[in-house]
């Protein structure tokens, strides 16, 4: 395959298979789905998968099957032509089922993807991975656990997924990138669409710093259904998910069915009881999904995956928990101001505005205010919202 | 028979003088005006015709020409019916000589009706100004215009009902000075009338300590000061109690403000001595904004010269005007052409804006969550002009508040007190300032700035540390060093102290202002 240029060299990558299933796929128009089900009939044997389906005998044993999840495929022809050429213009390649770089993980799901269509670099030195998930509109709490969260993950090694949508996931993304950790982003939409529009940014970064996956061809426009089928990729490729914030009806809890359908971990972080949009966590905390609390909640659950290092290992969660209270205690700072401890002491881990931190501390508003610019750019402090300050 | 005396024609604010002359001679009887005449002067013929038959002179049946120069200058209004009324009796000889030996010294002013009666007219206390300039021994008015004029000290004003008071004045001087010493009087009982009552006080803001410690700072020093919050949680309510801490107009204030204001039709005929508190509607146009028309009016930046301009829920401006505000913040002046003519009317205001901080309004608030996209929250904030941020020194929050957190919140105190503060401020910076052109902290320039960073104290250090985190510009950091100065002036301190910077910080660098 002549179009890759700098991230694999040619021996990495199957380019002669890839090109032969681009051709069953789109030019013989075989669904997906009927794909790996042949080649999963064959135990995995690409070579005879391919004969099967590039012998004309086999023309009317073409399942067409509409009611699985369609890569986009539509009546009208696909040049193939014209996808390597966006794929070459864009620096993209295509990773298919048989390759090794191809996630172990997502091999094992039930309908994988027989093609990937993939951009950036990192991809092969993911330890593993877990999804962060949430939802587009989310509040400054959860925009603050995603970072958190995605943050501890990648110092410890772990590549954060999500799929690339504002809110929860962009949060996720660029806290992973910030920590060089990498980041996979999975598109519901072809390789060179860019969606949302205002994560343009993010896109050129985690195409330095990770990489960016889909299952649809160049060209595929971000339609509604096709998000669903990508969700069932962020899962699959995952060794858990985790859902941050998400209200009743969110695409983030449809990924944690696909968890439980694939066999994945399911975490959740919880909120508020009066927040809306923490309620589809909740439900999912009640039906037995993981209560995350702190990293470690999730690090010892997937320690079966692989090796925690730097870290202590825990046997059961009243460890965890207790692990978990010493590390916000021993947080505490010790000022030789008294008033500036006094405002220290006062704002905690959930938001509080200069109004109540003055009525509390019954110091004028002048010195809150002093103390707490003081604190601000110590970093000890951070403004969450409008006029609201938590300790970071 | 040639016949010459003075009156005044308006640009802008200012009054130029121009001289009415009359020239009466035998001929085809006619009656003509010229010198670039608009068609309430033409007509003022017919009015003057009859006005001088009703009071009981006759009408000279000659030949009659009017110049008003300079010539180039257009002529607008009915205001020179007096002085051509005048100017004919006087060269068609019914007036006694010794009264012609005055008028030839002063000045007139005022529209007449048929009867003879004089009319009050616009724009009187520059003509005063003018007159006093020009040292004209009396100037004439109709008597309802004489209390504005009497704003002017030292010119010898004269108020008229008619036009045949007009002309006894003239011959008997008496009359002037006893009318003078009548006028003294009234001003004293008026004086009184006119304190400062607002009917606001800032003990009806309770909570929001931060937004009003923000607004006496802004008061103190003049500042612009930007309030963003969702609705209902007391940014106009703030704003509107601005005025009632900022100290009285100065008397040469004062006869700047009620020159600009006696211009429009509003305008009571008492001299201002409140700062004007302008709020437009976001609906304005452009020339009501910023002044214009066709003779060009002042617009509301000028209205609001010495005083605040509040533009609530700025971002429903258009963009345009907001743009057009541009020059007037930093020039403190706008300058509007016209037919080779420049219109300056003064615009030294404060400027103080309210918003949301999205389109649904409750951005970043606790309670209520906002319903705004990410794009449309970014793209809300990019239609506010960045210039124009840039201009705008304090920024603050005034987030809504627990119903509990407003009824516990202690009794706050009131805007006397307040006031108190920011008189003594703004002395400070009247002896501060008595050399330079600027008068506040708001306008103070670079090597002011400069001076006030002393590298002892430890405050450049801290300013490079604030500018390292925050990523502050040029004109932020200056920003900030002015609201610092303006903290330490509230506190009487010679220098700036760490812990002003550190207040200032807040004014400066909040979420919103990151924006």
């Amino acid at each position: 395959m002549h179009y890759i240029k700098n991230h694999y060299n040619n021996a990495d990558l199957n380019k002669d298979i890839s090109e032969l299933m681009l051709h069953i796929i789109y030019g013989l128009k075989v669904t997906p789905s009927a794909f790996i089900k042949e080649y999963k009939k064959r135990f995995s044997d690409i070579e005879s998968t391919i004969s099967f389906f590039t012998n004309g005998k086999n023309h009317a044993d073409r399942i067409f099957n509409s009611n699985n999840y369609q890569q986009g495929l539509s009546k009208k022809e696909i040049d193939i032509g014209k996808i390597r050429k966006i794929l070459f213009s864009e620096d993209a390649f295509i990773l298919n089922i048989s390759e090794k770089l191809y996630p172990e993980l997502l091999k094992q799901i039930y309908n994988p993807p027989p093609l990937l269509f993939c951009r950036g670099s990192k991809i092969k030195t993911f330890k593993g991975c877990i999804a962060i998930v949430g939802t587009r509109k989310n509040s400054a709490y959860g925009r603050d656990v995603a970072i958190y969260l995605s943050k501890e993950l990648s110092r410890e090694g772990i590549t954060v997924v999500s799929g690339m949508a504002s809110g929860i996931d962009y949060w996720a993304h660029k806290a992973a990138i910030a920590e060089k950790g990498g980041s996979i982003g999975v598109l519901g939409c072809g390789i060179n669409v860019i969606y949302p529009h205002e994560n343009k940014n993010l896109y050129s970064q985690i195409i330095e710093n990770g990489s960016i996956i889909t299952e649809f061809i160049p060209n595929t426009p971000p339609l509604k259904k096709n998000f669903p089928a990508r969700n069932r990729l962020i899962s699959g490729i995952s060794m858990g998910v985790v859902v941050v914030e998400a209200p009743e009806k969110s695409g983030a809890l449809i990924t944690a069915d696909f968890a439980l359908e694939q066999n994945r971990e399911v975490f959740g972080v919880p909120g508020s009881i009066f927040f809306a949009e923490s309620q589809g966590t909740h439900c999912l905390i009640k039906n037995g999904a993981k209560l995350v609390c702190c990293i470690d909640d999730i690090l010892n659950e997937i320690q079966q995956f692989f090796q925690v290092k730097n870290r202590d290992k825990y046997k059961d969660i009243k460890q965890v928990s207790t692990a978990c209270t010493n590390k916000r205690k021993n947080n505490n700072i010790v000022f030789n101001n008294p008033r500036t401890q006094i405002i220290y002491n006062i704002i905690g881990y959930m938001p509080k505005t200069v109004e109540e931190i003055s009525m509390l501390s019954e110091l004028n508003i002048q010195e809150v205010l002093q103390i707490i610019a003081e604190l601000q750019l110590e970093n000890i402090i951070q403004e969450k919202s409008l006029n609201q300050f938590v300790r970071i | 028979m040639f016949f010459k005396l003075s009156s005044f024609a308006l640009i802008a604010v200012e009054a130029i003088e121009v001289s009415v002359e009359v020239h009466i001679c035998s001929g085809l009887p006619s009656f003509t005006i010229v010198g670039l005449p608009d068609k309430a002067v033409n007509e003022s013929r017919q009015r003057v015709r009859a006005a001088i038959k009703n009071s009981g002179f006759k009408f000279p049946v000659k030949k009659i020409i009017i110049n008003l120069s300079p010539a180039d200058i257009r002529k607008e209004g009915a205001i020179y019916d007096l002085p051509i009324a005048v100017a004919i009796l006087a060269a068609s000889q019914q007036i006694e000589s010794k009264a012609i030996e005055v008028i030839k010294n002063c000045s007139f002013i005022g529209e007449l009706s048929l009867d003879g009666q004089l009319r009050p007219v616009r724009g009187i206390i520059s003509m005063a100004e003018e007159a006093m300039k020009t040292k004209k021994k009396y100037f004439f008015m109709p008597i309802e215009n004489l209390k504005q004029a009497e704003m002017v000290k030292k010119t010898a004003n004269a108020g008229a009902f008619n036009l045949n008071g007009v002309i006894n004045m003239a011959a008997n001087e008496k009359i002037i000075c006893s009318q003078l010493h009548n006028i003294e009087l009234l001003h004293k009982g008026e004086d009184k009338k006119n304190e400062l009552d607002y009917c606001l006080d800032f003990s009806e803001v309770k909570g929001q300590l931060k937004a009003k410690r923000a607004v006496e700072i802004a008061a103190a020093g003049m500042h612009h000061i930007m309030m963003v919050g969702p609705p209902g949680t007391g940014k106009s309510m703030i704003a509107q109690r601005l005025i009632t801490i900022l100290p009285n107009l100065t008397t040469g204030e004062s006869i700047e403000v009620t020159k600009i204001h006696c211009l429009t039709k509003e305008f009571d005929g008492l001299l201002i001595k409140k700062r004007p508190f302008r709020n437009p509607h976001h609906t304005i146009s452009r020339a009501s904004l910023t002044g214009g028309g066709i003779s060009p009016k002042p617009g509301e930046i000028s209205l609001a010269h010495r005083g605040v301009l509040f533009l609530d829920e700025f971002n429903q401006f258009p963009k345009k005007l907001i743009e057009d505000l541009r020059q007037p913040l930093e020039n403190k002046n706008i300058t509007i052409s016209r037919n080779n003519l420049h219109y300056k009317f003064p615009c030294s205001f404060m400027l103080v804006i309210a918003a949301n901080p999205c389109n649904c309004g409750y951005y970043g608030d606790k309670k209520r969550s906002c319903r705004c996209s990410a794009a449309e929250i970014s793209r809300y904030w990019n239609s506010i002009s960045g210039p124009i941020m840039d201009r705008i020194d304090i920024r603050i929050e005034v987030p809504s508040l627990d119903n509990k957190d407003i009824i516990a919140s202690p009794e706050s105190e009131s805007s006397a007190k307040i006031r108190q503060r920011v008189i003594n401020c703004h002395k400070i910076q009247a002896e501060r300032y008595k050399n330079s052109y600027c008068k506040y902290n708001s306008e103070a320039g670079i090597n002011y700035i400069n001076s006030w960073i002393s590298p002892e104290t430890g405050i450049k250090k801290l300013l490079l540390k604030m500018i390292e985190k925050y990523n502050l510009s040029g004109r932020a950091v200056s920003g900030l060093v002015k609201i610092t100065r303006t903290i330490a002036d509230l506190e009487n301190c010679r220098n700036i102290k760490t812990s002003h910077l550190l207040e200032a910080l807040n004014y400066r660098t909040g979420q919103i202002a990151l924006y």
